[in-house]
């Protein structure tokens, strides 16, 4: 399990700092525009980019907020169980987390096939713009992976290791 | 199963799901899944959610989100608070109650460059309360004041609670922040006149500090000009039409940067905990929208909102009673849970049936903004007040939500005020 953790921190913490890079190029990219647009010379395709750095920075970041427990949710009546009744539904919590974005991440990957396919390509710059799509739905896939752990982490407070006593 | 009971089983079901601790973002987005498969196809309900998540996470809308959080955050880890704090001290200071009314200026400050209501109590908690501790300020009027400051940061823009519900109701996010403006300035002078109120009425509830010299109060100055000038940069440029919002975030962060890297006041490490909290903030905030975007795709369908609103505009009550019972549902909203979330979740509801009874968006979001703000430091689940108690814990936290109460008589006023004059509200984005 403590394998598994450091990998998930691993994974997650990487695309994080690759999230951290797209936003200071985000940043970069935006005030450089508003500076040369003051000359009437304004970057051609800074929306385009822009978008594309910014669906980056939160698809990367997906995994890295599970991992710090950042996603908002209420626990106003969860807190009134006992500890195993908590972690019970908290494993069941993270199983319906972890299906549907295990579903939101492949329907992700099949929908940038689907625009790959296509040929589409961006209207300012004209340039394919499926990678970034792609780049989504991994993003996803490194919260299905925080979710994996926390479910295991979940099941293993709902059934502890007996370190005591024999069958 | 006609559409409309269909929408309200996807309301049930949502909310059982965030009862359950699901998260807000996550229930939101599986009650529209789910709600739109049984309404259309699983196919095409699957097909919907992966060009939403594409089309939201790619928004360029959304991208002033991490922008205005960055700014925030920066300024919040180069020490703009202590230097906001040591000015409102100096001036104010020496007046019965004069450190909880610094503290009240120097949110207002902070509010003005950061959008985040918890890192408003945060920040301003950590360098206020000990002071207030060590003039022998009362408990209840000390934390009282951090909670209901760091309310601020939500009210006066640049807020992120703003930006969200502009994206979310595809409103403009200028207008919205100019919107905030006056009621926010209002709403601070009533908190100070509070302050004031209290301590006069018993003035060992907050006994004055060391008086300072006219040269110490002007030296001190030079701590609020960061922040002025950084506002100045953002809403500003936004007035005059010199940025989009987007533009506005990027320079007010790179504008923090380089203040906070020539006063050598930010460290590489403050910048790295800035951006590391820029991106958890900002993946939230994303996710909640997707979430409540998809959502309301799927109440869209069953046509609920729209019958609402048909619903509501033909009964026998004046629009301001039903105005009042929304406003009323989202006070306790907010008590119940997460007041953004729940802002969030149900804006799809009943932003459709504000804009049917006649009211004007951008007056309904400010309104809105404020109630839901009161969620903040309102039991039992009031963030603000978890913040301040996590800063002092030998102050029993039912001590800190009465010292709230007494602030929250200025929030009801505010609301009363922009009821009989909206133009407080309209007259500076009607003047763009």
């Amino acid at each position: 399990m403590h394998y598994l953790d450091k990998i998930n921190e691993m994974i997650n913490k990487g695309m994080a700092v690759v999230a951290g890079a797209a936003l200071v190029c985000m940043m970069f990219v935006t005030v450089l525009d508003a500076f040369l647009r003051a000359f009437a010379k304004p970057l051609t395709g800074t929306f385009e980019m822009v978008s594309w750095l910014a669906a980056l920075t939160a698809a990367f970041s997906l995994g890295y907020t599970q991992l710090h427990k950042q996603h908002v949710s209420i626990d106003l009546l969860v807190k009134m169980f006992g500890v195993r009744t908590r972690s019970a539904i908290e494993a069941g919590v993270h199983l319906v987390s972890l299906v549907l974005f295990g579903a939101v991440s492949y329907k992700m990957f099949i929908y940038a096939g689907t625009v790959r396919a296509s040929g589409s390509l961006s209207e300012t710059m004209k340039v394919v713009y499926y990678p970034w799509v792609y780049l989504v739905a991994i993003g996803c896939l490194g919260l299905v992976i925080a979710l994996v752990l926390d479910f295991l982490h979940s099941l293993r407070e709902c059934f502890p290791r007996q370190t005591t006593g024999t069958w | 199963m006609n559409p409309t009971t269909v929408a309200v089983l996807g309301i049930v079901l949502m909310f059982v799901l965030m009862m359950l601790r699901v998260p807000v973002a996550f229930a939101m987005l599986l009650a529209g899944v789910i709600g739109n498969a049984y309404l259309l196809t699983t196919g095409v309900s699957l097909h919907i959610m992966a060009t939403n998540v594409w089309g939201q996470f790619a928004s360029y809308s959304l991208s002033v989100v991490p922008l205005f959080v960055l700014m925030g955050q920066i300024t919040f880890h180069s020490g703009v608070t202590e230097r906001l704090y040591n000015a409102a001290h100096k001036w104010v200071g020496r007046l019965p109650g004069g450190l909880a009314a610094t503290t009240i200026l120097a949110s207002m400050g902070f509010a003005a460059i950061c959008g985040s209501n918890s890192a408003t109590a945060a920040t301003m908690g950590t360098v206020a309360l000990p002071e207030m501790k060590r003039y022998k300020y009362d408990g209840a009027l000390s934390t009282g004041a951090v909670a209901i400051g760091g309310t601020l940061g939500v009210v006066i823009p640049p807020s992120v609670v703003l930006i969200i519900i502009a994206v979310q109701t595809e409103q403009s996010i200028v207008k919205l922040f100019l919107a905030n403006i006056i009621p926010g300035v209002i709403l601070t002078a009533l908190l100070l006149a509070t302050v004031f109120v209290v301590a006069f009425r018993n003035p060992t509830l907050g006994p004055p500090a060391d008086s300072t010299t006219w040269k110490e109060k002007f030296t001190s100055l030079t701590g609020v000009v960061e922040a002025i000038a950084l506002f100045a940069l953002v809403i500003g440029g936004l007035y005059a039409g010199w940025f989009t919002p987007t533009q506005a975030g990027a320079a007010g962060a790179f504008g923090a940067i380089i203040i906070g890297f020539a006063r050598r006041t930010l460290s590489l490490k403050g910048l790295h905990l800035a951006i590391g909290e820029t991106l958890r903030t900002s993946a939230m905030v994303v996710l909640l929208i997707t979430g409540a975007v998809l959502f309301g795709k799927f109440l869209t369908v069953t046509r609920l909102p729209f019958d609402l609103a048909e619903w509501a505009t033909g009964l026998p009550i004046p629009p301001i009673g039903i105005l009042g019972v929304v406003l009323f549902i989202y006070l306790i909203g907010g008590c119940l849970m997460d007041a953004l979330g729940f802002l969030v979740a149900t804006i799809p509801i009943f932003f459709p049936l504000a804009v049917a009874l006649g009211y004007d968006p951008i007056w309904f979001t400010v309104m809105l903004t404020l109630v839901t703000t009161m969620g903040a430091v309102t039991p039992p689940v009031g963030v603000n007040v978890y913040i301040v108690s996590g800063l002092v814990p030998d102050i029993p936290i039912q001590t800190i939500f009465r010292g709230v109460m007494v602030f929250l008589i200025a929030y009801v006023i505010v609301l009363l005020l922009l009821v009989v004059f909206p133009q407080l509200a309209l007259f500076l984005p009607n003047s763009l």
